[in-house]
């Protein structure tokens, strides 16, 4: 009988329970995502080896993740399950009822593992002394300008890309390009192109106002100050004129349609920038997308935005958290790291992964998009001050309110501006009244 | 049990009736090895039949929710067609148009686009699918490259597809003139286009060669493809746009996600193992999984790359892949596939996991049939000393004379008993315990050694000692000639014919444990007359 039981158990040992991670991630949105990939990777090796399958279960945006991470969380009508894993930034973590929902990777990684990392990059992700956003990649502003359609541009004006490194250039040029592509066709007044679009408003006035050597943020909400009202009235005065995209969305739509030509955006969105253009006619044309470090005003610091979010993951057994931080750790190793992080636009995270592997991986890049991406990254990590944003309860809804009402009130200012241009003397004036207004509008509305 | 073992052995039992319980602890024992053996060889299961009834309740469940929803998407995409026909022509002014006069006309097109897109957007939400697309037979610049495979059209798709039905969708424009996007604040999915490559929809220029009487004669599900410039796979319900004559002006339809289906196909985690929910098209004895979609697979091996074909293995329909074996079962679903294949839905399991769980359900059971043959053992080892012993402490005392014996409660046994005590106390003649004719002999010997003068029994006495008649002038301080007078009257009074023969009775005595009678004779000795 024993030797029976013994010879069926023999059968069946050595079976073990699989940890499954659910995850939600950004890298790649809509398009192929590169993550996904390195998930297989990972799952086929370290993950069969320690039974861990990490299976991607949505790729979207930070933005949407937080409105289900919240719902979910809430328990509302019609909400998803939360996963085990989701990539957010601190203004989630921060909007959740309990944060203490979230493992504190301390608890998985020893002082030792933690010192391979960028302190910065860990100093952002805690919340409440607690490692909750694990940094795995990071990004930056970066400037994309369709060089194709901005040499065409620069051979018949003389624009430079010089004028690019500072936003008083880029003002200066949105004027050039608008009355360019406006004299293009002269039957139609006012049909001006918008030259330069910004993924992110409150950023451009956040950093704008901080390296003029002004605080943005007073308490919980914006400080009123002259220098905000300067760097306010820069890009009003240029988006009243036409210059400047203001409808919502990703800075890469109005250059994949030829309605824009130079952008502000994540380093990340690398991945969405075509190689092409499509034009009203449905006739497209190949273009070549480079990037340069994000403009600066000229008396100003050079300080850029760093963002890039990081995992969460939430409390569960200790097998699974395990299982998390194993797969992390697997993801930002050196070699790995860079691997991730140059196939989808962002920095690695390892102090290690700069000095050693970093410099190579670019160097093996093919594409021009993502080798010019890299030259102005690395340049920018040169030359630059990383700016982090607070960690404010009230930060999310500054940001979501300031790009709705700042695009909203511009937009309505520019209409105004082309409906009365004609009949006033100091057109400069005007446009000047006009944001100045706006700005009012704006600033009463986000009370 | 063990206070009842304690009672059975209090109570007075017959034997007849111990050995009916013994009888019956010996069968029950043989028919739990017989079971014990049966599992581990497998001949006991009913979880076959368990299962195959488990996954059937599965397989109706999943197919009457896929039915509701095919039909659901299949019945809006018929009212879209009828509507967009409708349309067209009343944006054409005219009946039964060609369609191509819409070519080149970017005007026309946008016109049109912002009379379909309500209708699609609507159809997007009543139909709750994951994306609704409308394209017509033109395009708005024959002369760009491509010219020829590009068409106009609308295709809305979800965005934040997290669950099955969101009731907060967030929209986002995959193909379309981004002038209706913008108006409605909708932002261009990453991978935009403006217009159709009718290349990549299957099945798109056959549908354009017949007239239709109405969209659901010429509509099909397409079998799973991959969103171009995307990680996504969807299938796609394609249904002619028709004029009133029944011409075709392009096609539309609802777009099914393997996102979406995965959200809300989980998986069933049932005691036997995973199942996952597979709907494919179904050809020839095999479910073309990589054309079809997949539930929830957490956990499981099943792979939509591989097709499965099917066989009948043990009261299963197994589906084979080269990699992978599936035991489960499938319905075929009133889906209309591209070319009229038709489509199944099944419910799979791996046979390996299967496996697996019979071989632990027998290990359980084997185990606790295992474990009753050892409580049985150990009760009959119980039972045996408690019955056994006492009748062995009874016997042993009768054998030593000890007289009394305690009740062992079997009737039988004690019967027996005092039957052996009494035969014995009978067959015992005297307190000596020697047979009748023996004690005759030994009393007469006895007696005649009581006759001895003092002399003649210290000799006698020197001789048991061991001593020779050598030793005996030493002994007693006489000379030997004397010795041996004393000797002939010994032997003459004792009536025997020499030293060995006395010693033999003396021998005999000793054995007896007599021989103090000889030593210290109770009669008196007569003096010595020497």
């Amino acid at each position: 009988m024993l030797v029976l039981t013994g010879a069926l158990l023999a059968g069946c040992q050595g079976k073990r329970e699989m940890a499954t991670l659910s995850l939600w991630h950004v890298y790649g949105g809509q398009v192929d995502s590169p993550l996904n990939g390195l998930i297989d990777e990972f799952n086929d090796t370290v993950g069969k080896e320690k039974h861990i399958h990490v299976q991607v279960t949505a790729v979207s945006n930070t933005n949407t993740i937080h409105d289900e991470i919240l719902a979910a969380i809430n328990h509302e009508a019609g909400a998803p399950t939360a996963p085990d894993m989701f990539i957010s930034y601190p203004k989630t973590v921060m909007a959740l009822p309990d944060p203490k929902v979230l493992v504190d990777y301390r608890d998985y990684f020893s002082q030792e593992e933690l010192k391979a990392y960028i302190p910065e990059f860990l100093q952002e992700g805690t919340v409440e002394d607690r490692l909750v956003v694990f940094p795995t990649a990071k990004s930056t502003e970066i400037l994309f300008v369709n060089q194709t359609l901005f040499d065409e541009f620069a051979r018949e004006t003389g624009a430079a890309y010089e004028q690019l490194d500072t936003w008083e250039g880029i003002f200066e040029l949105s004027q050039q390009y608008y009355q360019w592509t406006d004299a293009k066709t002269p039957e139609v007044p006012d049909d001006g192109k918008t030259f330069f679009t910004h993924d992110y408003l409150f950023n451009y006035l956040q950093v704008g106002v901080e390296s003029l050597g002004e605080s943005f943020f007073e308490n919980e909400g914006i400080h009123i100050s002259d220098t905000f009202s300067q760097v306010w009235q820069a890009y009003g005065n240029a988006s009243v004129k036409g210059g400047m995209w203001l409808q919502e969305g990703y800075a890469t739509e109005p250059l994949r349609t030829g309605d824009a030509i130079v952008s502000v955006a994540s380093s990340a969105s690398v991945l969405y920038y075509k190689d092409e253009v499509t034009f009203a006619d449905n006739t497209s044309e190949p273009v070549t997308i480079v990037a340069r470090p994000c403009p600066t005003f000229a008396k100003g610091k050079k300080l850029v935005m760093q963002r890039g979010a990081g995992f969460c993951t939430f409390k569960s057994t200790p097998e699974k958290e395990r299982a998390a931080a194993e797969f992390l750790k697997w993801l930002t190793a050196p070699e790995c790291n860079v691997r991730f992080v140059t196939q989808v636009g962002y920095m690695p995270v390892t102090q290690e992964a700069f000095d050693t592997y970093l410099v190579k991986a670019v160097d093996q890049l093919e594409s021009t998009k993502y080798k010019s991406l890299y030259g102005a990254m690395l340049k920018t990590r040169r030359e630059y001050t990383f700016y982090t944003a607070p960690q404010l309860s009230s930060y999310l809804t500054l940001e979501k309110n300031t790009e709705k009402y700042m695009r909203f009130v511009l937009d309505q200012a520019r209409a105004e501006y082309f409906a009365g241009k004609e009949g006033v003397q100091d057109r400069e004036e005007f446009a000047r009244t006009l944001s100045t207004e706006a700005m009012e509008t704006f600033l009463q509305d986000l009370q | 049990m063990f206070e009842i073992l304690r009672n059975i052995k209090k109570e007075r039992h017959s034997m007849q009736l111990r050995m009916i319980l013994y009888l019956l602890l010996m069968l029950f024992f043989a028919f739990t090895a017989f079971v014990f053996l049966g599992i581990v060889f497998g001949f006991f299961s009913f979880t076959e039949d368990r299962l195959h009834d488990g996954m059937q309740q599965q397989l109706q469940n999943l197919a009457g929710e896929i039915q509701d929803d095919v039909e659901r998407m299949e019945g809006y995409s018929h009212a879209l067609s009828q509507q967009l026909g409708k349309v067209i022509e009343t944006q054409a002014g005219e009946y039964s148009i060609d369609i191509h006069r819409f070519d080149n006309q970017p005007e026309e097109l946008l016109e049109l686009q912002e009379k379909v897109y309500p209708e699609i957007s609507s159809i997007l939400q009543l139909s709750q699918a994951s994306g609704v697309f409308a394209v017509v037979d033109a395009t708005t610049n024959t002369q760009a490259p491509q010219g020829n495979l590009s068409r106009s059209g609308l295709y809305l798709r979800l965005y934040n597809i997290m669950t099955d039905y969101s009731l907060n969708p967030k929209l986002s424009f995959f193909r379309g003139i981004p002038k209706i996007a913008r108006e409605r604040k909708i932002e261009l999915h990453n991978r935009w286009n403006m217009e159709f490559d009718v290349s990549s929809l299957p099945g798109y220029q056959s549908l354009l060669e017949k007239n239709y009487s109405k969209p659901s004669e010429g509509a099909y599900w397409t079998e799973r493809i991959k969103l171009p410039d995307t990680w996504e796979d969807i299938l796609l319900y394609v249904s002619p746009i028709t004029g009133s004559d029944g011409r075709v002006y392009g096609a539309c339809g609802v777009e099914m996600s393997a996102l979406w289906f995965r959200m809300k196909h989980s998986v069933y985690d049932s005691c036997y193992g995973s199942m996952v929910l597979v709907i494919a098209p179904l050809s020839d004895g095999v479910l073309e999984l990589n054309g079809g979609l997949a539930g929830e697979m957490e956990g499981s091996l099943v792979s939509t790359e591989e097709n499965l074909s099917i066989s009948m293995k043990r009261g299963f329909v197994q589906y084979s892949s080269p990699n992978e074996k599936f035991i489960g079962v499938h319905t075929v679903l009133p889906m209309r596939g591209e070319g009229g294949k038709a489509w199944a839905a099944a419910v799979l399991m791996p046979q390996s996991v299967y496996a697996d769980y019979v071989v632990m359900n027998r290990i359980k059971w084997a185990l606790a049939a295992g474990g009753l043959l050892l409580v049985m053992g150990v009760a009959a080892l119980f039972l045996a000393k408690s019955y056994i012993m006492p009748i062995r402490n009874s016997l042993n005392a009768i054998r030593n004379g000890e007289g009394a014996w305690s009740s062992l409660g079997i009737s039988e046994i004690e019967e027996l008993l005092s039957f052996v005590d009494s035969k014995l106390k009978e067959s015992t003649i005297d307190n000596t315990g020697l047979p009748p004719n023996i004690a005759e002999l030994f009393d007469a010997f006895e007696h005649k050694v009581a006759s001895l003068t003092a002399t003649e029994h210290s000799i006698f006495t020197y001789y048991v000692e061991g001593y020779e008649i050598g030793d005996i002038p030493d002994l007693l301080f006489i000379s030997i000639n004397t010795v041996r007078k004393h000797n002939r009257n010994i032997y003459e009074k004792l009536n025997v014919a020499s030293k060995n023969e006395l010693m033999v009775y003396v021998e005999l005595f000793q054995r007896c444990g007599k021989l103090d009678c000889l030593l210290n004779p109770k009669e008196p000795r007569e003096g010595d007359k020497s």
